[in-house]
């Protein structure tokens, strides 16, 4: 078991490597040199070309290349960004020198505390909800629980966002809310559905034979043999909850990676784009190894023997 | 298919005809100032009956060209994805280092989420015009496309269908078209549904922060991105939101609802 989940964390690993290599690449295959950009991001070259004076471009070009490190070919520079990057060294923001990961560090709290509240709230509630709808198969709660859980899933985070702060000011609980909702969706959907899958099996009619309430067969005997769903769901509901980060970060004003990589990207900062796109890249897999990991420590039959 | 999916489809059909008619709509979506000179901000009246954005501009009007924004743009990665995404699924199933080379580019494409790909790259690439937002919009569906097309042609070419086409001197590319594919309309046509609500939703959000659709061009994200700024302006918000929810919901609901096996 270990083996595997060692395997799938390089395989992960070389995934965001190339993922990396990609971006790199994209900024080479930009129109323009990468000092030209760089100097625009620090705001030394507006962005309208024809303002300033051809020799004044070059010189401001020629200055920014040798502070950024950008006089080397393309080649050179791609190895030292792939030696920094395996040291933890992200290179330094083109618009104020700062090391990407200082950045990184500063703004990566933030998203993570959003994040894990996110995640917790939104299982909490999609197992409520799961439960309540199994609980009521085929009744009134359950196709309410269906409509809402559908409503949400189709509920642009933006709205829901504008919705809530019209309410009141921005608060950090609200933001939660708006970040964990479509995973609570999820969550219900799948996860009532895998509860009275493991509710038809024979050991659940068993269980009510011997005297087990309904309510006890479900929430003791179902839920635990449907566990391995469960958490197999971290790894499809994360990506989920990092997009809406992506909304409400902006719209609550959180100061966190997702505004980090916003701002960046306006002002085409290509470290820290890089960097914080890593990041996200980086929390994605961990929450499917997560999940992997999580299953397989529930279930024993999904360990992996060495092939 | 039963009653709730077809009036999905309907819902979407209502969406289409209203971005296909949004032209003979009095206003023209980008004109700022009407004949009673500039209106900026004003709540439905009897001459803007959803009122007028933060720049004079009529909010139904701009609503109605925003459904043929999102639409299009649904329509535009749906078509990218599916044929792109058969092709690659497809080359993969037949061939192993097509299935090497297509499986490490679904890797790295789904390794970021697909918002954050998108802003990404307009961080690295300068600000996106609308047909690189389609392209951008349709990789990660093509990868989904790619992967779905794969397993299922994979699938029929193990099963006695194939080997029994193949036995009757059929080619694999042959037992791939004219077999698999068809077999593999039903999830195929899953993964379309879902891709409308994927676009209309990420067009929202994107659009919002500042990487969608480029102003002035009217969109859904860039009326909720308004609402957000004039929070009291709630012909903004209300209309805009249920548009995209009312969306996203007919293409999720047909989506289940093509999903769902015979007989359940």
């Amino acid at each position: 078991m270990i083996a595997g989940l060692a395997r799938r964390s390089l395989r992960a690993l070389a995934t965001l490597l190339a993922v990396g290599a990609l971006g790199w690449w994209c900024l080479e295959a930009a129109p323009g040199e990468p000092a030209e950009a760089a100097a625009r991001a620090a705001g030394l070259l507006p962005s309208d070309p024809g303002t300033v004076s051809p020799a004044i471009r070059r010189e401001i070009v020629a200055e920014t290349a040798r502070r950024q490190g950008l006089e080397r070919g393309a080649g050179a520079r791609f190895l030292g960004f792939l030696c920094g990057a395996v040291r933890g060294d992200l290179g330094r923001s083109w618009r104020d020198g700062q090391a990407v990961t200082a950045h990184l560090a500063r703004a990566l709290p933030a998203t993570l505390a959003l994040l894990g509240a996110g995640l917790v709230v939104a299982f909490a509630l999609g197992l409520l909800g799961a439960l309540g709808a199994a609980a009521a198969a085929g009744g009134v709660a359950d196709g309410l629980t269906r409509v809402v859980a559908v409503l949400a899933l189709s509920l642009p985070p933006a709205w829901a966002a504008v919705l809530v702060l019209r309410a009141g000011p921005g608060s950090w609980p609200l933001a939660v809310v708006c970040v964990a909702y479509v995973g609570a969706a999820l969550i219900a959907r799948h996860g009532r559905a895998a509860l009275l899958e493991a509710a038809a099996e024979p050991f659940a009619t068993a269980a009510r034979a011997r005297g087990a309430s309904h309510a006890r067969v479900l929430s003791v005997h179902a839920l635990g043999a449907a566990a391995t769903t469960f958490a197999t769901l971290l790894a499809v509901v994360v990506p989920y909850l990092l997009g809406a980060t992506l909304v409400a970060e902006r719209a609550f004003d959180v100061d966190g990676t997702a505004g980090l990589l916003l701002d960046a990207s306006a002002a085409g900062d290509a470290p820290v784009v890089l960097g914080a796109t890593l990041t996200f890249g980086a929390l994605a897999a961990a929450a499917s190894l997560a999940a992997d990991g999580l299953a397989a420590a529930l279930d024993p039959r999904l360990r992996s023997h060495d092939r | 298919m039963t009653g709730r999916g077809h009036a999905a489809l309907a819902l979407l059909l209502a969406f289409a005809l209203l971005a296909g008619f949004a032209g003979l709509l009095p206003y023209d979506p980008l004109e700022v100032r009407g004949e009673h000179g500039l209106e900026v901000l004003r709540p439905p009246s009897e001459r803007h009956w959803l009122g007028t954005d933060d720049v004079g501009r009529d909010v139904a009007t701009r609503l109605a060209y925003g459904a043929r924004t999102s639409l299009l743009l649904a329509l535009g990665t749906l078509v990218i994805a599916l044929v792109a995404g058969t092709a690659l699924g497809a080359a993969a199933a037949l061939s192993r280092p097509a299935d090497a080379g297509v499986t490490a580019f679904a890797d790295v494409v789904s390794a970021i989420p697909a918002l954050f790909l998108v802003v990404a790259a307009q961080g690295l690439l300068g600000r996106a015009s609308t047909p690189a937002l389609l392209a951008l919009l349709a990789l990660p569906q093509t990868v989904v496309v790619a992967r779905l097309a794969r397993a299922e042609i994979r699938r029929v070419l193990a099963q006695p269908l194939g080997e029994a086409a193949r036995a009757l001197g059929a080619t694999r590319l042959r037992v791939v078209v004219r077999h698999a594919l068809p077999l593999a309309v039903p999830q195929l046509a899953v993964a379309a549904a879902g891709t409308i609500a994927f676009v209309v939703l990420a067009e929202a959000s994107l659009t919002f922060l500042g990487f969608g659709v480029p102003p002035p061009a009217p969109s859904w994200g860039e009326l909720l991105r308004q609402a957000h700024q004039n929070r009291l302006a709630w012909w903004l918000a209300a209309p805009t939101g249920a548009a995209v929810t009312l969306v996203s919901l007919a293409a999720h609901t047909l989506a289940d609802e093509l999903g769902r096996k015979p007989g359940l």
